[in-house]
């Protein structure tokens, strides 16, 4: 009976009760249906379940096997310490959001057909949308609803095609037609926040609320790997795609000053790296890709909740403003730290142990550039989230004083914390239940040497190399500058021309588009020939003409 | 007692009908109008039950044998056109005491109800007869009594738009009395049936055809096809709220109905599609709708007539589905009059709720209404994610099947357009659903309370039911399929 | 921040990487590709890394460089 009750299923009941209860009630069932999806992933057998029939196609809701149970754990685990976490969050919308999100994030992982894989998939968009939109920043999630929309409509076109090929599993996949793989890949790519689609994710992520913040880091870009795992292991142009990516997050993440934004930036970053691997393809990158995803979902999310404890200070969390803090909020500062550097991988952290897994991997695949790259990374990380911060870290009082926040915002990100440090601690207890994994390695000297080794020799031509530091802005240009501030504009600023030309070329496209709009209204509005009223004749005419055209055509 | 019930879902609104005109008070005929709408929805699913486990039913007026009498079958077709009378009746009468009270002079209202079960009563003849000139008199029947329901709209501009009705009816109907007359010329019956069966041996051609296009285009009018449906927007407009609910939610359906069952259990769809060049014009004419109107939909400023444009539109995917003559083309036609009419009464009941909460229905006024009416609002989102087809709601199940029917015809170019008329949907939805959740409500405004449970509980209904068979497709394309399946057992 | 703590930092850091590349001769290696198990192979990549990263960052840092906090 247990196997066909999809992991989703609690969670959006949980939403739709989220919309009807208030209070301790709402807080109850939210909780007990995270606690209920996380019970449902640990005792799920490995088979398929749930199927139903919608529209002709047999829809599978449950399909178990060992990396949607490591997606699904990380998900589930995300939601728990996410709703746990959002319990102060008064906002009724955006705890029924997130319920929907994380649903939809569960459902995809336990989805056994392209349908149902799309199918919430754009549930996810949804509920991310919504989480975005509770945030209170209408402008960023209209943006962001916007690029998901159009995330979606690749997906449903991508699947469409591929069904009308006949193809409904993810294993066929590989076989369908260029036009299903193309869309399909896009819309996952886009999903993932890979470059050049990378933009939409430092937009939205630091303009949700404290609480949504924590859903956004976990759920969208994960699955999109997890989808893209099922549906494209092994497509060399990841590596390519992956790479880019890599790179895009270093350089932003390096650039930012604003907290939030670094923790987005380092999502990419990070989904670049399991990209990659995903590329490579072999059992043992999946694996891989999939326990670097799980590592990361656990100390992103934790980093998230420990930012948005700044948040209360002043709605914004400029990057170094744990400075003034640093006495007042040792827990928050401690997360922040330990995730900073599981995030770079040192040894006994999470982070390490995954590093550890791709590197064999990549390794042992004799992928020499992912594997380069990786090891770079590693560096890269180093710097942009332990060493800047550092020498960027405010210091002086505070304006005003902020203490760690209440137990109910503490005890899930101290949780998840000591989740990271216990990965890190005891590999083997991770990587004995994912197949193929038991034989790796981790905790060997010449692996620590070597992380060690990488991070130090990073940290000290950063200090060495300081007269550089960089100097970076709250917000960064991304490609969606090129509409957000027209493209005419940028190029402008750099060359120091004036931008009347650009305002002149604009007005002229508004122009244009206002006459189009003006001549619809004339055809289609309420004086327009379609859309007035008709002296009564002149229907009767219509009808006469109508009869008379029909019984022509008959007779010739 | 339960043989009888073909006849008595006939005769209940009729006394209903007059019983409501001897009462003349508002309270009474209310009650009756209630009871009528139960006992139609109980007599439809008894009917729906019986049909599906003992095959049609033919029931015989009076005894007489169908070539001399008048003969009322049930058999798959009509089902669900029974159904979705029934069930309208019942759900829509719950919202109507509050509705109808506030927008009629005491003194009328017994007498709206009366005409509400007089067009009932000629709506679901329609449905039931097998008999032409007995549907022709039931036509009749429903069309005085909304000239009648519209002409009692507040608005003054109802009287000009029932009198325009009232003319266009007129004509359709006549066109249609036009055509029967050449069929009973050509086979000596009224019998639909046995029109059918004589049809084949009947040696005036000329005369089947002429009777098949006079038909056609009669009853093409009572659908508002696109370009016959100058009347509708200004009907739906004035009448009173209650009305547009009733008659968006099942007037055009049971013409498209009477259309299916001419086409394809009549005349034979190869006949059909042979004789006259109607599956081509069809397709032109239900593309025009659904693009022509639904354009004209986006520049409308009043939410009544944005809705009734777009019913001229959605008529028109009824109408492809029976265009493309296929299986899954007839199931999308069919599948999306019942989904049309869930999502079209939700739309219309929640901008119901809204004339009597603030007495407009201009399109500024509804702005900044979503924390007004959350639930209300909800409802009329609902139903416009389903008009524009967002899956998940029913919208998107009749489109699948118009979109299968297309590319099963081997017209994907149509499938295409089928999707591209979405987005004019997306547009008008779009705007009203932007002014209602995105747009503060004006400072000046006077405070709004949610409507009224009587009013609440029949829009979310259909809103939920909007939803419930977008996800559960086996009950509502199940009828269809059915339907269709008995469609081509009958077409020649 | 103050420039002492800083040169201070430097200081324990090149202690850190001498140690470090001790420690790398000690090591038994299992290379992937013959050159990543050349002792010393590690300081000498994660300090290239780290350089052309700052190089890259503060090429592009001019170029896309916005401005204040995103209020829009």
């Amino acid at each position: 009976m247990i196997e066909a009750v999809s992991p989703a299923l609690p969670l959006l009941l949980g939403a739709a009760l989220a919309v009807l209860l208030r209070g301790r009630a709402r807080d109850a069932v939210s909780v007990a249906a995270a606690v209920a999806a996380l019970g449902l992933v640990l005792l799920l057998p490995d088979r398929e379940g749930g199927r139903i029939g919608w529209l002709g196609f047999r829809l599978v809701t449950v399909a178990v096997d060992p990396a949607a149970r490591l997606f699904g754990a990380a998900f589930a685990i995300a939601a728990l310490a996410g709703i746990v976490h959002a319990l102060a969050q008064r906002n009724p919308l955006e705890r029924a959001a997130a319920l929907l999100y994380a649903g939809a994030a569960l459902g995809i992982v336990f989805a056994g057909d392209l349908v149902t894989f799309t199918i919430f998939f754009e549930l996810l968009a949804v509920g991310s949308t919504l989480v975005v939109w509770s945030g209170g920043r209408r402008a960023a999630a209209l943006r962001y609803a916007a690029v998901h929309a159009f995330a979606g409509a690749l997906l449903i076109a991508g699947a469409a095609a591929a069904s009308a090929g006949g193809v409904t599993t993810f294993a066929a996949v590989a076989e369908a037609g260029p036009l299903a793989r193309g869309l399909l890949l896009a819309g996952l790519l886009v999903n993932a926040g890979a470059f050049p689609f990378s933009f939409w994710v430092a937009d939205a992520y630091p303009k949700a609320s404290w609480s949504g913040a924590v859903f956004l880091s976990a759920f969208t870009t994960k699955a999109a790997v997890y989808g893209l795992i099922r549906l494209f292991p092994g497509e060399s142009a990841l590596v390519v795609f992956g790479a880019a990516t890599v790179v895009y997050g270093a350089i932003y993440a390096l650039n930012t000053r604003d907290l939030r934004a670094l923790l987005s930036y380092s999502i990419v970053g990070q989904v670049g790296i399991m990209l990659m691997a995903v590329g490579t393809g072999s059992a043992l990158a999946l694996a891989a890709a999939a326990l670097h995803a799980f590592a990361h979902v656990v100390y992103k999310a934790m980093m998230m909740m420990a930012a948005g404890g700044l948040v209360d200070a002043q709605g914004r969390t400029p990057l170094g403003a744990i400075g003034p803090f640093r006495r007042s909020m040792p827990v928050t500062a401690l997360v922040l730290a330990i995730g900073a550097l599981a995030l770079s991988g040192l040894p006994l952290t999470a982070g390490f142990v995954s590093k550890s897994a791709l590197s064999a991997a990549l390794g042992k695949e004799g992928a020499a550039f992912a594997w380069f790259l990786l090891t770079a990374s590693s560096a890269a990380t180093f710097l942009y989230a332990v060493c800047r911060p550092l020498l960027l870290i405010e210091t002086g009082a505070a304006a005003r004083p902020l203490a760690d926040p209440s137990p109910s915002r503490l005890a899930p990100m101290v949780l998840l914390a000591a989740l990271t440090l216990a990965i890190g601690f005891v590999p083997a207890a991770l990587l004995g239940r994912i197949p193929g994994t038991g034989a790796i390695a981790v905790l060997t000297p010449d692996h620590i040497v070597f992380q060690l080794a990488v991070l130090a020799a990073a940290a000290l031509v950063l200090l060495l190399a300081r007269a550089v530091i960089l100097p970076g802005a709250a917000t960064l240009h991304d490609i969606d500058s090129l509409w957000r501030t027209p493209l005419w504009r940028v190029v402008a600023r750099w060359l120091g021309r004036p931008v009347a030309t650009y305002g002149r070329a604009r007005a002229g496209v508004v122009a244009v588009l206002r006459n189009a709009l003006a001549g619809l209204e004339r055809q289609h509005g309420p004086q327009g020939a379609l859309g007035r009223n008709w002296p009564t004749g002149s229907m009767a005419l219509s009808a006469a003409i109508l009869l008379g055209a029909t019984l022509l055509l008959a007779y010739i | 007692m339960r043989e009888h019930a073909p006849v008595l879902m006939v005769v209940v609104p009729l006394f209903g009908a007059v019983l409501a005109a001897l009462v003349r008070r508002p309270g009474p005929a209310f009650a009756v109008a209630l009871a009528c709408g139960f006992a139609v929805a109980a007599l439809a699913i008894d009917l729906a039950v019986a049909v599906s486990a003992g095959g049609p039913i033919s029931y015989r007026l009076g005894g007489w044998a169908p070539d001399v009498g008048i003969e009322y079958r049930v058999d798959a077709l009509n089902v669900p056109i029974l159904l979705l009378l029934g069930v309208t009746a019942a759900v829509a009468t719950v919202y109507a005491r509050r509705s109808v009270a506030s927008e009629l002079p005491v003194g009328r209202v017994a007498w709206f109800y009366a005409l509400y079960l007089l067009c009932l009563t000629g709506l679901i003849g329609i449905a039931l007869t097998n008999d032409a000139f007995n549907a022709f008199v039931f036509l009749e029947i429903s069309s005085l009594a909304t000239y009648a329901m519209i002409a009692l709209g507040r608005d003054r501009r109802a009287l000009v738009a029932a009198y325009q009705y009232l003319i266009i009816g007129t004509i359709g109907a006549t066109f249609y009395v036009i055509g029967v007359g050449f069929l009973f010329l050509a086979t000596g019956t009224l019998n639909l049936s046995l029109i059918a069966e004589r049809l084949g041996e009947a040696e005036a051609a000329r005369a089947v055809v002429t009777g098949l296009a006079f038909v056609l285009v009669g009853i093409a009018m009572k659908v508002a096809l696109f370009p016959l449906h100058l009347w509708l927007p200004n009907a739906y407009a004035y009448a009173p709220s209650f009305a547009t609910v009733f008659l968006g939610a099942t007037a055009t359906k049971v013409a498209v109905y009477l259309l299916f069952r001419y086409v394809f259990s009549v005349f034979g769809a190869a006949f059909v599609f042979e004789a006259l060049p109607t599956g081509a014009l069809l397709i032109a004419l239900s593309l025009a709708a659904a693009f022509g109107a639904s354009t004209v939909a986006i520049f409308q400023s009043d939410v009544k007539r944005l809705l009734a444009y777009s019913s001229v539109g959605q008529i028109g995917y009824a109408t492809l589905g029976l265009a493309l003559g296929n299986a899954a083309g007839l199931t999308g036609g069919l599948v999306h009059l019942l989904n049309h009419a869930m999502m079209k009464g939700a739309a219309f009941m929640a901008v119901g709720a809204v004339v009597f909460r603030l007495g407009t229905c201009r399109l500024e006024a509804f702005a900044g209404l979503g924390r007004a009416m959350p639930a209300t609002m909800a409802a009329l989102t609902v139903a416009g994610l389903g008009l524009i087809g967002v899956p998940g709601t029913a919208g998107f199940v009749s489109k699948w099947y118009l979109i299968k029917g297309a590319l099963e015809a081997g017209m994907p170019w149509l499938a295409l357009l089928i999707v591209a008329s979405s987005i004019l949907a997306l547009l008008y939805v779009g705007r009203l659903v932007e002014l209602i959740w995105l747009r503060p409500r004006p400072a000046d405004a006077a405070p709004v309370a949610e409507a009224p449970l009587e009013l609440l509980l029949p829009t979310l209904a259909l809103a939920a039911a909007t939803i419930w068979f977008g996800l559960d497709t086996r009950f509502t394309a199940g009828l269809a399929q059915a339907a269709t399946v008995g469609l081509f057992g009958g077409a020649r | 921040m103050i420039p002492a703590i800083l040169r201070r930092a430097v200081l324990v850091l090149a202690a850190v990487v001498a140690l470090l590349l001790g420690a790398d001769f000690l090591v038994a290696h299992h290379p992937y590709f013959g050159i990543d198990g050349l002792p010393g192979f590690a300081l000498a990549f994660g300090g290239l890394a780290a350089l052309a990263t700052l190089a890259l960052g503060a090429a592009a840092g001019r170029l896309i460089a916005r401005g204040a906090f995103d209020d829009d």
